[in-house]
């Protein structure tokens, strides 16, 4: 039950950092997706379920908290959750690459599934520049913070709570 | 290692999930899905937090601002100050070639006002520390023509004769040294009082004129100018104005303390008298008429 509270306070955490503090570095009104990346890392150290389960919970609570389409992030990080939560037995945790590698292909993976969403929306887009605005730069935070929520998220799986 | 249960019919419920969050995503988008009050709840929730992490993120992005400006300042700093150091050396620079070109102009009219003289410029390379101000060294020497015993003068007056000649510089022994004596008079019409003048070995003046008989019209104030015995000095080159008369010890002559035209401590150009022609009687009389009228130094030589 600590666990799992403590997981929603990750989670709850990493939205509010992302929307606020870390808002301080962000480029062009871009920053770190740091749901993604807790989705991402959460789904390789606990499989498709779980990972489903976040990729969920996580996309949800940014669609409600910022407004946008309800379900917009909330079908990508659940794709992007089960997608990751197959590699699980396939891949060592431990490595560092994993985080950096996974963390481009999941970044690249979201912009894919929200440029179909946009489309079929009936939205125009400039491919082009959402290839830099919504990919590249998106990207480079991501890879950046990735290891280093890859840890967080190794430490507390492994933690224990039982007094 | 940890694995993945099978997946069996969950499959079908995943897609099923994914259908139906298709579903509402697209009725939301055409505004005709929402859940009331989960928005204004989540946000509510998390606005505290998200409002405390701005204000620390701000604190930081102003200290972050703060110490961007103190590194741009220290870089803009260290700037300017290497500008500053620039320009004061140009300034400097500057200033010294205005010297120079004001120096080498006073030396242009000497030579154009002097035609007598067949003059080569020098410049002052070294000074004895010891007794700097009796022998200077000038950067040129027998590859310019410069032989010993050639007068050395700048637009001022009589500096002073070679003694020494290398390849290229020569030493020269200031008028000041008290073993140089040079033949002077007085430049007043109505007096020409000849003497020697000589450096003053205890240092009281610069150079005193001896060897003046007691009955001699010498007062302060006089110019005195070479008077061209002895062969080394042409005549009427300016040597210094008199300072003070006075009664030598055995009460038989006077001398005369002389303030040197030349400023010894100063001296950074000069000239070396390699040639001098006697002057025609019309330029001789045309000095004495001028001298006579009051004429005065005004490029050290007697007019």
């Amino acid at each position: 039950m600590k666990k799992n509270l403590s997981w929603i306070a990750v989670f709850l955490i990493a939205y509010v950092l992302q929307t606020s503090f870390l808002n301080l570095f962000s480029f062009k009104n871009v920053n770190v997706d740091l749901i993604l990346l807790l989705t991402v890392s959460y789904a390789l150290t606990h499989g498709y379920r779980l990972g489903t389960f976040a990729g969920f919970c996580g996309g949800l609570l940014q669609d409600i908290a910022s407004g946008t389409f309800l379900g917009f992030n909330t079908l990508s990080k659940m794709i992007i959750g089960f997608g990751f939560g197959l590699m699980i037995g396939r891949v060592y945790e431990g490595k560092i690459l994993l985080p950096l590698v996974s963390s481009v292909v999941a970044t690249a993976a979201n912009y894919v599934i929200l440029i179909i969403v946009v489309l079929l929306l009936g939205y125009r887009i400039n491919l082009i520049q959402s290839l830099y605005n919504l990919l590249l730069i998106p990207l480079i935070y991501n890879l950046v913070f990735s290891y280093f929520v890859h840890k967080v998220v190794c430490w507390l799986k492994n933690k224990s709570f039982d007094s | 290692m940890q694995t993945n249960e099978p997946m069996g019919k969950k499959i079908w419920i995943l897609i099923v999930v994914l259908l139906g969050i298709f579903c509402t995503m697209f009725f939301s988008a055409k505004d005709r899905v929402s859940i009331p009050l989960t928005n204004r709840t989540v946000i509510t929730l998390l606005a505290p937090f998200q409002s405390f992490s701005s204000a620390l993120g701000n604190k930081s992005g102003s200290i972050i601002n703060a110490l961007n400006e103190l590194m741009s300042m220290y870089q803009e700093n260290k700037q300017l100050k290497a500008e500053v150091t620039t320009l004061r050396e140009e300034n400097l620079h500057d200033n010294e070639l205005e010297a120079e070109n004001q120096r080498l102009k006073g030396l242009l009219n000497y030579k154009e006002s002097t035609k007598q003289f067949d003059l080569v410029t020098a410049s002052v390379i070294a000074r004895d520390s010891a007794t700097w101000i009796n022998n200077v060294v000038i950067n040129r020497g027998s590859n310019d023509g410069i032989k010993k015993d050639m007068p050395v003068v700048t637009p001022d007056g009589l500096v002073g004769a070679v003694i020494d000649v290398y390849g290229s510089y020569s030493v020269v022994a200031l008028i000041t040294d008290p073993r140089v004596a040079v033949g002077a008079l007085v430049q007043r019409s109505d007096s020409r009082v000849a003497g020697i003048v000589k450096g003053d070995i205890d240092k009281q003046v610069d150079i005193h004129m001896e060897n003046i008989s007691r009955a001699a019209d010498i007062q302060p104030g006089d110019q005195i100018i070479t008077s061209g015995l002895g062969g080394i000095y042409p005549k009427g080159i300016f040597i210094g104005t008199v300072d003070e008369v006075g009664n030598e010890a055995g009460g038989l002559l006077k001398y005369a303390a002389i303030k040197p035209a030349v400023d010894f401590q100063k001296l950074e150009d000069v000239a070396i008298i390699v040639n001098s022609r006697e002057l025609s009687p019309e330029v001789l009389t045309r000095q004495m008429q001028k001298a006579a009228d009051g004429g005065s130094r005004e490029t050290g030589t007697a007019k």
